[in-house]
């Protein structure tokens, strides 16, 4: 009974030390979000394209303006909304998916963009919106291994439909955007002509598609390496993973025609104390000499006409023809109010 | 029995005087975010106050539906495939010498240091059409066995995570279990056999209970495996908490999912704690 007297009055006494530790932390380790305008957080994907960003964009960015730049992984428009929410902003720039820029507009939760920093001048239509910079394009089609079937592997969608013509495993995705798209364009309709999407046809399209499709694909990372491990044959996927595939040397090619067109978004979180910060790090993001150098690293190209024709050969092969009429920039805007019940119906269809 | 009762009360009030830190804890961290998602589930975004229409909505569309019955269907499956795969794992190594059972412990637990994720991946190579297993299959001459993207696929992938949640609940009572009673048995003439049967079998019950209730938790919740893993019609009530949750960002939606997902748990803890010796797990009287 002593001994625990004993050491319960040490344990108060650090019990209290430990308490007002804990009740002065904040004040003592300074959050970043109070140091100014010194800094400023940006949020992308990670991996090689994140890496390109850090060398390229984030290092100019800082040289010029002495602002640092903190990159963190994990861009996800819950967790920017539980930010604006709680008024507790610590993101300040944000890659965005295509779907993410149309619906955090709508729900408040990104700043405009400020058009007196950020200069879009000479910018394809596709890559502008009021909420959002366009960093790059990238570009959808189909991949095919290259050492199974020769010649005889479908190049454009109708032949992806073809399956009496082009025999083989397809691999599309497990979520509707996108795919009613290539529905679409399988079934005949212009890709100028997609839009306002007629779902009912490309539903149509899908249930021919369906017991040629061995797999409705997940994670992106498995639109290729399931034609690797020859499990399916040919998938809707992007250049970049085929040309990571290719360097790996895996026999997988990928088809230029027909692609479905998206951009690399970047937006300002709603709130940011550093706002200011925040659109001068966009205005270099949409800078199109740095988004050449960015298309020489990762093959993904340029916002800009006139900045494609300076990406180095090499990389130029991988990239699509945005004007080319036989190409589709998805429309963000047509899914933003659709997405969820045409998601509960693709799922639906996928379940019988 | 006055006293015996001042006794016990006190006993009581410094038990929970002991309980009140993590008590407080678990209210702040645990509790009140929980009761959030709770009330959060009966709003929506359209309009404030009380409404029932993500409950509405989830109940009249066949999706849901199908999805709910279909994550019971894969929980039970993946339940009673690694209690089947952990109980003879389980009992093999409480019988080993104890450093033969740390070794095997280790062993037990590496798939835990492994992500889901990178699993999934490494499954395929091991599974697939042109995977170790049907190379194996093709020597013997004997045509492909389809082992991914399909139902085995995803019992496969679960139960390998899973086992170790049911193994060390199962292992921790066998080993609590005393051995004078098997001695007993053997010296009143029951075999090997009839030993597990009659005494080492019913005494590990609260083991197996407490296994298949974590096992039956986590599983209700998964959502990598079946989408890597699983067919087309392999899908689970936590890809729709986390498709409302992220990217239609409808958290009412999110949260009436979220509900009913805890609510299944929560009557499987309720029905194990009804079966006998299956309240001990859940911190009831053990004697």
């Amino acid at each position: 009974m002593k001994i625990l007297r004993s050491t319960q009055v040490v344990s108060r006494r650090r019990l209290l030390a430990m308490t007002t530790g804990a009740l002065a932390a904040p004040f003592v380790v300074v959050p970043g979000r109070a140091r100014g305008a010194g800094r400023v957080v940006v949020v992308n994907f990670g991996g090689a394209i994140g890496a390109a960003k850090q060398q390229i964009i984030y290092t100019s960015f800082s040289r010029d303006t002495g602002i640092e730049v903190i990159a963190v992984p994990g861009p996800d428009l819950a967790k920017i909304r539980a930010q604006v929410q709680s008024r507790d902003v610590e993101w300040d720039v944000v890659d965005l998916l295509d779907s993410w820029v149309p619906s955090g507009a709508r729900l408040g939760l990104l700043e405009p963009i400020d058009e007196k920093i950020v200069d879009r001048t000479g910018c394809y239509p596709e890559t502008r919106h009021a909420y959002a910079v366009g960093g790059t394009i990238y570009a959808g089609g189909i991949a095919f291994p290259t050492d199974r079937f020769g010649s005889r592997v479908p190049q454009n969608w109708q032949d992806f439909w073809d399956v009496g013509r082009i025999p083989g495993r397809r691999g599309l995705r497990n979520r509707p955007s996108d795919i009613i798209e290539i529905a679409l364009i399988a079934d005949g309709v212009a890709p100028k002509d997609v839009y306002p999407c007629d779902v009912e046809r490309a539903f149509k399209a899908l249930d021919r598609i369906k017991p040629a499709v061995s797999h409705w694909i997940a994670q992106t990372a498995q639109t290729v390496s399931l034609i690797q491990s020859n499990e399916t044959d040919f998938t809707f996927t992007y250049t970049t993973r085929v040309t990571d595939m290719q360097r790996a040397g895996v026999p997988i090619g990928f088809s230029f025609q027909q692609n479905i067109l998206g951009v690399g978004w970047a937006g300002v979180v709603k709130g940011t104390p550093r706002k200011e910060a925040a659109m001068r790090l966009c205005a270099y993001i949409a800078r199109p000499e740095l988004q050449v150098a960015m298309a020489n690293l990762t093959g993904n190209a340029p916002c800009y006409a006139h900045a494609l024709s300076k990406v180095e050969p090499e990389a130029r092969k991988w990239m699509p023809e945005v004007g080319d009429a036989n190409n589709l920039f998805v429309d963000p805007q047509w899914w933003d109010t659709r997405v969820e019940d045409l998601t509960r119906r693709f799922k639906e269809w996928l379940q019988v | 029995m006055a006293r015996a009762g001042g006794l016990e009360r006190q006993q009581a009030l410094r038990i929970a005087f002991y309980a009140v830190p993590a008590a407080i804890l678990m209210l702040a961290v645990f509790a009140v975010p929980l009761g959030t998602v709770v009330i959060q589930s009966f709003t929506s975004e359209a309009s404030p106050g009380f409404t029932l229409a993500s409950y509405a909505k989830i109940l009249s569309a066949t999706l849901f539906v199908r999805v709910s019955w279909k994550t019971l269907e894969i929980t039970l499956l993946a339940t009673a495939f690694a209690l089947l795969l952990a109980y003879p794992l389980a009992y093999y190594m409480a019988q080993q010498p104890p450093r033969r059972r740390a070794m095997l412990m280790i062993l037990v637990l590496v798939p835990f240091w492994t992500s889901v994720l990178v699993k999934s991946f490494a499954f395929t190579v091991i599974l697939g059409q042109s995977g170790l297993v049907n190379t194996a299959i093709s020597w013997l001459g004997l045509p492909p066995v389809k082992l991914l993207f399909n139902r085995i696929g995803v019992i496969i992938g679960m139960s390998h995570f899973l086992v170790p949640f049911m193994v060390f609940p199962i292992l921790s009572n066998l080993l609590n279990q005393p051995r004078d009673l098997v001695s007993a048995a053997s010296i009143l003439g029951a075999g090997k056999w009839r030993i597990f049967w009659r005494v080492t079998l019913p005494l590990s019950m609260p083991g197996v209970m407490a296994g298949v209730l974590l096992v039956m938790i986590l599983s209700l919740g998964f959502y990598v495996v079946p989408a890597l893993l699983g067919g087309r019609q392999d899908m689970m009530l936590a890809n729709l908490v986390d498709f409302y949750a992220r990217e239609i960002i409808d958290w009412p939606m999110a949260s009436a999912l979220s509900v009913i997902l805890m609510g299944t748990a929560a009557i499987a803890a309720i029905i194990l704690s009804l079966i006998p010796g299956g309240s001990a797990i859940l911190g009831g009287d053990e004697r």
